[in-house]
């Protein structure tokens, strides 16, 4: 015990942490101001850090190819340790950030956080929602499994029904003229490499 | 330090009624702790996943028989190259699953087999029937036909499979990419540095 605060104290000594970490969690505020609402923010942050932690180590395993995806998801089912553990954490770690994203939405725009001097909070939020979205979809797909098949064609007779740009978006999205293996291959580089902040 | 002790401010503290744990830090101290449980709830399937390949069950069954096809094809007095599908793939590893090994006949039951892999830093190692050495392209390890080390920096001789012959089949004992940490056949761990199983 005594070894870990000294060790601790080392670190902190060079690192100059503690004191205002303490300073912030006991930094008095307004009772009223003490409420559940303003949780949703950093819980966003939170599961957000989680599908990073977990998503590059289901990368280690996943294969990212049509005729390899699936029987890499049953490695990790059946053989990688922990491996269902880490695959539903991603799984239900997405369902959530997509709750916990747009219950934050609703708290700001309902205690009219959106307002000057923070309509630009507001405006890279909705990006950071569609992104969510986004993500939260091609994620899905990457099981390449009959739902991730047909939830592409939702998504390509979605995107069709477009005026003007309809047929390029169709392309845009399958990259390429069919349902094939273009869009999911390229998803893992682009959602590891994309910088992301929660709203 | 007893000098600390008598600070002229100490009898005054002492007047004071003993440190109270204020609901504050209480509550603090409560919420690190939650917060630690939930980080190592989900840090102990993290590193168990990342650490898993590494585990000794894992590591167990790492090598199984498995034939090299009829004796045959593997002339007395002649070294030749032989390819086994590993005994452990998983089902995308494709041509990396597919690993070659040397085979030396003797006689007609009197074998070597050994690994592909270079004993310095694993380099697949070339048979030269002309010269009668295996010679390695990464770092100029040389062996003698018998697999023993000749020159360069290899600190003992090629890795060498534990072989059987079973109905007229050559059966060798593989599974895992041979290493100093893992010798295939531990027939001469006891020679680590000139294998002399010929």
């Amino acid at each position: 015990m005594r070894l870990i605060k000294d060790l601790g104290g080392w670190f902190d000594h060079r690192l100059q942490l503690g004191q205002p970490i303490k300073e912030v969690m006991q930094h008095p505020v307004p009772r009223r101001t003490a409420s559940w609402a303003y949780v949703f923010g950093s819980a966003s942050l939170t599961v957000m850090i989680l599908q990073f932690v977990t998503g590059i180590c289901l990368a280690f395993v996943y294969v990212p190819a049509a005729d390899g995806a699936w029987n890499s998801l049953q490695t990790l089912n059946h053989q990688q340790a922990f491996g269902w553990f880490i695959r539903a954490l991603h799984g239900w770690g997405s369902n959530f950030m997509v709750a916990l994203v747009i219950i934050h939405m609703v708290q700001v725009f309902l205690f009219g956080a959106f307002k000057y001097p923070r309509e630009l909070t507001w405006i890279v939020g909705v990006f950071l929602l569609l992104m969510t979205l986004g993500m939260a979809f091609t994620g899905q797909v990457l099981r390449f499994d009959q739902d991730a098949y047909w939830g592409l064609g939702i998504g390509a007779s979605v995107m069709g029904r477009m005026p003007f740009v309809g047929p390029k978006l169709v392309h845009l999205m399958l990259g390429g003229p069919i349902i094939a293996w273009e869009m999911p291959k390229d998803w893992p580089r682009t959602s590891l490499t994309r910088p992301r902040r929660t709203p | 330090m007893p000098e600390l002790i008598q600070e002229p401010e100490a009898p005054v503290s002492s007047t004071i009624a003993p440190r109270k744990v204020s609901r504050r830090n209480m509550l603090m101290t409560f919420g690190i702790a939650l917060n630690a449980i939930a980080g190592a709830l989900f840090a102990v399937p993290v590193v168990g996943y990342i650490f898993g390949p590494a585990r000794r069950k894992e590591m167990k069954k790492e090598l199984a028989w498995i034939t090299l096809g009829p004796l045959t094809q593997f002339p007395v007095g002649q070294t030749r190259l032989a390819t086994y599908r590993n005994p452990f793939v998983r089902p995308w590893d494709g041509d990396t699953g597919n690993i070659p090994c040397w085979v030396r006949r003797i006689s007609a039951d009197k074998l070597q087999v050994f690994a592909i892999n270079c004993a310095h830093l694993g380099c697949p190692v070339r048979w030269y029937p002309q010269s009668g050495l295996f010679m390695c392209p990464c770092h100029g390890g040389a062996y003698y036909a018998d697999g023993s080390r000749a020159s360069g920096p290899p600190p003992r001789g090629l890795f060498e499979y534990d072989y059987k012959l079973e109905a007229g089949q050559l059966w060798i004992k593989a599974g895992q990419v041979p290493t100093l940490a893992s010798p295939p056949s531990q027939a001469c761990a006891d020679q680590p540095k000139r294998c002399a199983c010929a």
